[in-house]
């Protein structure tokens, strides 16, 4: 018995889709269908490491969760990790399969189209529902016969197409109506309906518009979702940290991530911009450093650059001086790496330089193989017990040198029991990293960690029962948006589109 | 005088970037050239010379130009008040508030013959106008009302080039939608299609380019790359939000110095803030609510299109206790024009000219009573620093420019001093207290726009907020913000040229 399908493309990149998509999960699985997202293709730097060990687009990490279904490498089984300004690291059903520029990858395309396959009738067959997102537009026609994500997708998974299109920045009808142009006839054939995204206004002065529309494309116009904001979770194309983080509460503790040129898997960070009196920003130049009280080197794309740029940039010196001022500095996956004595890249695996010397603030070293670890890690923290979970993606090997304690004990990875220890701690808690993504998701060792600096400032701590996980968040935030969602489109169409 | 008009196929597809590049290169090639915006939706305005408001691009349109704004630039100029409410700006001169739909006959007649009269004056005085539509032309519901684009082209009689972002996707969709969505006569306008913001390989766009010039039988003129780090003034709060929304250009850092403004519901003219947000080490945020105020070394209120109503929503939101609180703790408050009203004691507004509220107090901040009249005060100021001398010493004796737009007059109690003496207002000699400097910390509020982008005064804003935070100034090389922006002009121009078929361009033009 095979699953049904149903499709949303877009108008243009940002016109939200993906929210658009993890809405339709959740309102299908709330009538009790099995739902998994899917998404052909996916461009982005924070990915998501499944129970398997694979990598995939957080966006779909997000819309499964939204379907709650256990992602899969599968449900995005091409992602595409922009390294410089045109080339990036491909991966397929979860694992590397090396660095392309665009021209490359053009030709390589073709050959992953079998993989796209496998993984819709693996989702077909195990699913009552696969909700596919696609990716910008279909109507690149430069890029048609290239196309995987799109119209070629949805022929494929004989899915129905809905098209969204954004209002809010003016041009929505011209935008409809020259996608529908620029389409084949078969491909026309394939949209079912328009929804149209981000209305701020009221819909009756709109109707007589809606109605042209609908005469002019012989399509119906299926929603009108009004504007919203306040989704909290991670979009789907976001190449770069939020600009600014919210200030709250009356009296701050101020963090500082540093913004290294090829900073990779900055949502570890969104949970600390949860916590109430954290100010949270991100830095790029040493002369931004200012005010803080931690810290946070994160990872990066390619560390060993980005460590010679701390160096050379005067961020290293900056960074040692803070610690020696009594600073908490904190490393995640190649920050950890960067607060060591030094890394080692033997095969230049990463860049020509095969040395560094590291900060010096802990007593540790790592090493480069060509071989990549992904995995899914849970463990807790040695000196308190406190759980933590997350996921692990990197390509080194760090050794303890005398006078560093490890931070965590992992005693899972993947679906494989295991007893390892995993980071390096200073004797005084001052510096800490660890390979762990996700460090901050579970709210005890958030809240322990935020406490131990609202404590030194003498400010108040907060109580750990009054904060939310990461999960609850989310959760929140599924409901919210399916409910306004389901209020503002016709829900039967599509039941019929689908089901009938 | 020959012409050309950019329209585009959706708001913030970067026509005025376009525009103001044309602009200068039109002045570096040696032409009488203006900028022209028949009608224009925005909160940021301009002061010109003789105290006329049009949008600030045509301000700064006119800067790249070379030459002095004029009220003929931006015949209608239309400020959102907020609940459908605008006030329109009629060569430079408030005409009358109005709701959507309201009296739209009379509106339109009032703006068409504004616009006519204008372009003439126009023609009559440059070689060459640079024309710039609003949002798409192709809106089909709103066809009959809009002025700004297809209509003013053929009032102008120019030909029109259709300017797509690629960088969102869907731009060869959206031009050619727009065409068939254009009636054929309008159709018959287009000259041709500008894409911009394109980062990438050309060699892949191009074939997609051909068959939108087969589609369409009009040609490519330029596919100009994405330019990072402008900081063109932006024109209205869609500009705003998006750029504190999401950066997916750059990513402006934090800095040494931290200054919040507060985001009022009805904001505007927030570009007085620009210079200051360049300044290196300067991280500047808009907050929206109180909880988001922070320890900052500053905060600023802004200038309102709604003092009334945004001092009442300060007051409901705990915002203006909290800033009165971070005032009392010693951090410095700045307040521009009705940010400055609100900082006193009370807004009186017997006419309703603002809401239908007649009394609100204020912060308190400040001992001030500012009153609201329906005349409205707007004109270039040139001001000699007076009680602000108290606050930054540096400053005693100098002299400062600005703009002046608003309705209301505020009266200083006993034992406050004036910020400022306003010397000269659109160039006539005049002697006027300005503003009021608070008895203990440091409280500033004045009806100065444009205060920041004074060299002067922003660098010794700025060492006084180092100093006060035990920081050393590195803040002697501030710039000057005029040189930058001439700069960015230059620049901006520079990569329009390389990237624009500048031969067909100017056949295209009529030689």
């Amino acid at each position: 018995m095979t699953g049904k399908a149903l499709m949303i493309q877009g108008t243009g990149s940002d016109v939200g889709k993906s929210v658009l998509t993890a809405a339709l999960c959740r309102l299908f699985v709330r009538e009790g269908y099995r739902v998994a997202p899917f998404k052909a293709q996916n461009m982005a730097l924070n990915s998501f490491v499944t129970i398997d060990g694979g990598e995939i687009g957080r966006a779909q990490a997000v819309q499964a969760a939204a379907a709650r279904a256990e992602p899969s490498v599968h449900m995005n089984p091409v992602l595409l990790k922009p390294r410089e300004d045109t080339s990036a690291q491909v991966i397929v059903h979860g694992f590397p399969v090396g660095n392309q520029d665009a021209r490359e990858y053009i030709k390589y395309k073709k050959s992953l189209i079998p993989k796209v396959r496998e993984s819709l009738e693996y989702l077909k067959n195990n699913y009552d529902l696969v909700v596919i997102e696609g990716a910008g537009s279909p109507a690149e026609i430069n890029l048609r016969e290239h196309d995987l994500v799109n119209m070629a997708t949805a022929i494929e998974a004989q899915a129905p197409v809905l098209l969204a299109a954004d209002i809010d920045r003016g041009g929505v009808f011209a935008s409809v109506v020259g996608t529908l142009a620029l389409l084949e006839d078969y491909e026309k054939e394939m949209i079912k309906g328009v929804i149209i995204n981000k209305f701020r206004g009221q819909v009756e002065r709109l109707r007589p518009g809606l109605e042209q529309l609908e005469g002019l494309i012989d399509k119906p116009v299926i929603g009108v979702i009004p504007y919203f904001s306040d989704f909290r979770v991670p979009e789907e194309d976001t190449y770069l940290p939020r600009e600014k983080s919210r200030r709250q509460g009356g009296k701050n503790v101020e963090i500082v991530v540093i913004h290294l040129p090829h900073i990779s898997n900055f949502t570890d960070f969104d949970p600390l911009e949860e916590v109430e009196g954290v100010y949270l920003r991100y830095a790029v130049n040493p002369e931004d450093l200012g005010y803080s009280d931690a810290i946070i080197i994160p990872g990066s794309k390619n560390t060993i650059e980005d460590l010679a740029n701390l160096w050379e940039q005067g961020w290293a010196q900056k960074i040692i001086d803070f610690s020696q001022g009594g600073g908490t500095v904190i490393g995640i996956c190649g920050g950890y790496q960067m607060l060591g004595q030094e890394i080692v890249d033997p095969k230049g695996s990463e860049s020509k330089i095969t040395r560094i010397q590291g900060l010096g603030l802990l007593n540790i070293k790592t090493e480069f193989f060509s071989e990549k670890i992904t995995c899914q890690a849970k463990g807790k923290v040695i000196e308190t017990s406190e759980e933590v979970m997350g996921y692990e993606i990197h390509m080194g090997k760090t050794t303890l040198l005398s006078g560093s304690q490890p931070l965590l004990e992992i005693k899972q990875w993947g679906r494989e029991k295991v007893n390892k220890l995993d980071g390096a701690v200073r004797d005084d808690g001052l510096v800490f990293g660890t390979y762990l993504h996700g460090l901050f998701d579970q709210v005890p060792f958030r809240i322990r960690f935020i406490n131990n600096l609202r404590n030194k400032k003498g400010l108040p701590l907060l109580k750990e029962e009054e904060q939310l996980s990461q999960f609850e968040v989310w959760e929140r935030s599924y409901e919210k948006l399916a409910n306004l969602v389901s209020q503002n489109i016709q829900m039967d169409y599509i039941y019929n589109l689908v089901f009938k | 005088m020959r012409g050309i008009m950019l329209q585009g196929t959706a708001s913030n597809v970067g026509k005025s970037a376009v525009a103001t590049a044309l602009c200068r290169i039109f002045k570096q090639d040696g032409l009488k050239v203006t900028p022209f915006k028949s009608w224009n939706m925005a909160l940021n305005s301009y002061v010109t010379k003789d105290g006329g408001e049009i949008g600030r691009a045509q301000g700064e349109q006119a800067m790249a130009c070379g030459i002095e704004a004029t009220v003929d630039m931006n015949p209608v100029l239309v400020k959102p008040k907020g609940d459908g409410e605008a006030q329109v700006i009629i060569q430079g001169k408030p005409w009358q508030d109005r709701k959507v739909g309201q009296n739209e006959e009379e509106y339109r007649e009032v703006s068409l013959r504004a616009i006519s009269q204008s372009l003439k004056i126009i023609k009559d005085n440059y070689e060459v106008v640079v024309i710039e539509g609003a949002g798409s032309p192709a809106e089909i519901n709103l066809r009959d009302g809009d002025m700004a684009n297809m209509k003013t082209a053929h009032l102008a009689d120019v030909p029109v080039l259709l300017v797509a972002d690629i960088d969102r996707g869907g731009a060869l969709a959206s031009v050619v939608g727009t065409m068939m969505l254009l009636t054929p006569e309008e159709r018959d306008r287009v000259a041709g299609f500008i894409f911009n913001k394109f980062r990438g390989d050309l060699s892949i766009l191009e074939p997609g380019l051909r068959i939108v010039e087969e589609r369409t039988g009009k040609p490519v003129v330029g596919v100009i790359p994405y330019v990072r780090g402008l900081n063109l003034a932006a024109e209205d709060g869609v500009v705003l939000e998006d750029f504190k929304k999401k950066s997916r250009g750059s990513v402006k850092s934090d800095g040494e110095i931290n200054i919040v403004v507060i985001n009022l519901p009805h904001i505007s003219n927030f570009t007085d803030f620009d210079a200051l947000k360049e300044e290196p080490g300067v991280n500047l945020e808009y907050i929206k609510s109180p909880e988001e105020i922070g320890s900052p070394d500053a905060i600023i209120i802004p200038g309102s299109k709604n003092s009334v109503a945004d001092l009442l929503y300060l007051n409901e939101t705990g915002f203006a206790r909290a800033v009165f609180q971070a005032a009392e703790e010693g951090i410095p408050v700045a307040g521009i024009c009705g940010g400055f009203q609100m900082l006193g004691k009370e807004l009186y507004d017997p006419l309703k000219t603002e809401s239908s509220h007649g009394t609100v107090p204020g912060l308190g901040l400040l001992d001030t009573v500012t009153s609201f009249y329906p005349e409205k005060q707007t004109c270039q100021v040139e001001a000699q620093v007076e009680g602000l001398a108290d606050l930054l010493p540096s400053l005693k004796g100098q002299v400062v420019f600005g703009y002046e737009i608003h309705m209301g007059q505020t009266r200083l109690l006993e034992g406050l001093q004036p910020a400022f003496l306003i010397q000269k207002r659109s160039g006539d000699s005049v002697s006027t207290a300005d503003g009021a400097v608070g008895n203990k910390g440091f409280i500033l509020g004045t009806y100065l726009h444009g205060i920041f982008d004074n060299y002067n005064f922003r660098k010794s804003f700025l060492n006084y907020l180092y100093k006060r935070k035990g920081l050393s100034s590195n803040h002697n090389n501030i710039f000057t913000f005029h040189d930058r922006m001439n700069q960015t002009y230059d620049r901006l121009a520079g990569v329009v040229r390389e990237n624009l078929d500048m031969e067909a361009f100017y056949k295209i033009m009529g030689e």
